[in-house]
């Protein structure tokens, strides 16, 4: 498992881990039951806190991606072999598709724009698992 | 797919035979008398008295182990050859077992005479393990090498190759980790301290001494559970063990001139798996035989065992170049 912070990056520190994580996950680097490394050799390894880690880890099992029990090494849990219902979706995604759409709109991107720039972005995916 | 055997199982039958021929051999002896001398000094005189069933269960049981043991032991071996090679580890319960049961013979004889004096019968161990040994040597000879079909996954590390460039001119602080957990190393953490435990009071009240080093040996076993774990920053490459995180190897990163993917074969390189030394390097692995080959400016060479080798040897390198 690859983690690196970017001190750049405006998001804050745990979503930057739990993000990398999640990424590794869905391009099968990371696979079920891959152990992960313990918040405290984590933070101590990138010199953060080890809250950071702790909320990144909790993010990450809150979503079902980790199994991490007290006093146990955390693992990337067994994923879902059926895509999520449109309810789930809506709670898990809606806030953050909002938000992109206010975003793109107000950087002044037209409705083809957007859809081209996701196009693009799956595309890319789809080439990264080739 | 089915589980196959390559190293074939008729290898083991001397000691099988000696084991069978030590169970005819109580058996026959039977009614075993109550009580009995169980322990001798070193001149041969009694010094420890109880059941002589005991005994025999030791001695049987601990040979049985040895000789499922030293199946495992060389189904290993046969899986990491590449080539026919003489397996001296294949003698390995040929002799405990010949040794154990000559014992066992001996015993039974002297229970037999009803004169309880027993020096350590050299005179029946030594013939019965030569002879079971040179049977065990024969048969080694005479078997065939099979080719074992690895399934060997490469990695494709170019996604990971673009990634670590980029990393490496922003001088962001970054941190690789991978652990070696296999599940027999955990029942090793767990099962055998517990199996140690339990002994130890058992035997508490007749040996303290025996029970105090079988619980050290457990509490030991236990700072073991969680493998060994491979941590790379841009500063360092460790490797640490256990519960407590326990450094066994910290290189560096200014000390290390190359990483590489190595293959290896445990038994053979290494005589087993753990903490190892060979007279060219000094290695880390619990499972597998690939890892990753790291040599320092002072000419010394690590391996670090990995499941993912080519891309822990991507990261050291990116990092050190």
């Amino acid at each position: 498992m690859l983690i690196t912070i970017n001190d750049q990056d405006p998001r804050p520190v745990y979503i930057q881990i739990a993000g990398q994580v999640k990424e590794q996950i869905q391009r099968g680097e990371l696979k079920a039951g891959d152990e992960l490394p313990s918040v405290r050799e984590l933070a101590g390894s990138l010199g953060i806190n080890m809250h950071t880690v702790r909320h990144a880890y909790s993010i990450l099992r809150d979503q079902n991606l980790l199994v991490f029990r007290l006093g146990q090494q955390a693992k990337v849990a067994s994923l879902r072999s059926q895509p999520a219902g449109t309810k789930e979706i809506a709670t898990a995604l809606n806030r953050q598709l909002d938000e992109l759409l206010t975003e793109a709109f107000l950087l002044g991107l037209s409705a083809d724009d957007f859809r081209n720039l996701i196009n693009e972005k799956i595309n890319q995916r789809k080439e990264q698992k080739k | 797919m089915r589980f196959k055997l390559i190293h074939p199982l008729w290898t083991h039958l001397p000691a099988i035979l000696v084991f069978l021929v030590t169970i005819v051999f109580t058996v026959m002896a039977l009614p075993l008398p109550d009580s009995a001398p169980v322990h001798f000094d070193i001149n041969g005189q009694p010094n420890g008295y109880g059941s002589p069933w005991i005994s025999t269960a030791i001695l049987l049981v601990l040979s049985l182990f040895f000789i499922i043991l030293s199946v495992v032991l060389d189904e290993l071996w046969a899986r990491q050859e590449t080539r026919k090679s003489f397996n001296w580890i294949s003698l390995f319960d040929e002799i405990t077992v010949s040794d154990l049961c000559a014992v066992q013979i001996a015993y039974i004889n002297m229970l037999a005479s009803s004169t309880y004096i027993f020096p350590f019968p050299w005179t029946t161990v030594l013939p019965v393990t030569a002879i079971i040994t040179a049977l065990a040597v024969a048969l080694e000879l005479r078997r065939p090498y099979r080719h074992y079909e690895q399934k060997l996954l490469i990695e494709d590390t170019c996604q990971i190759n673009d990634e670590l460039l980029k990393l490496k001119q922003s001088g962001q602080p970054l941190v690789y980790w991978e652990s070696q957990n296999p599940a027999y190393a955990g029942m090793l953490a767990v099962i055998m301290p517990a199996l140690l435990f339990i002994v130890a009071i058992v035997t508490w009240s007749e040996m303290a001494w025996l029970s105090i080093l079988m619980i050290l040996i457990g509490l030991g076993l236990t700072l073991t559970y969680g493998g060994f774990r491979t941590l790379v920053t841009r500063d360092s490459v460790t490797v640490k063990m256990g519960i407590l995180g326990i450094k066994l190897l910290r290189l560096k990163i200014s000390q290390i001139t190359s990483a590489e993917v190595h293959a290896f074969a445990p038994i053979k390189d290494f005589g087993g798996y753990g903490i190892r030394f060979n007279s060219e390097m000094q290695a880390y692995f619990l499972n597998g035989n690939r890892g990753v080959k790291v040599a320092t400016a002072e000419g010394k060479k690590y391996l670090i065992g990995s499941d993912h080798p080519e891309r822990l040897a991507a990261v050291i390198s990116a990092i050190v170049l």
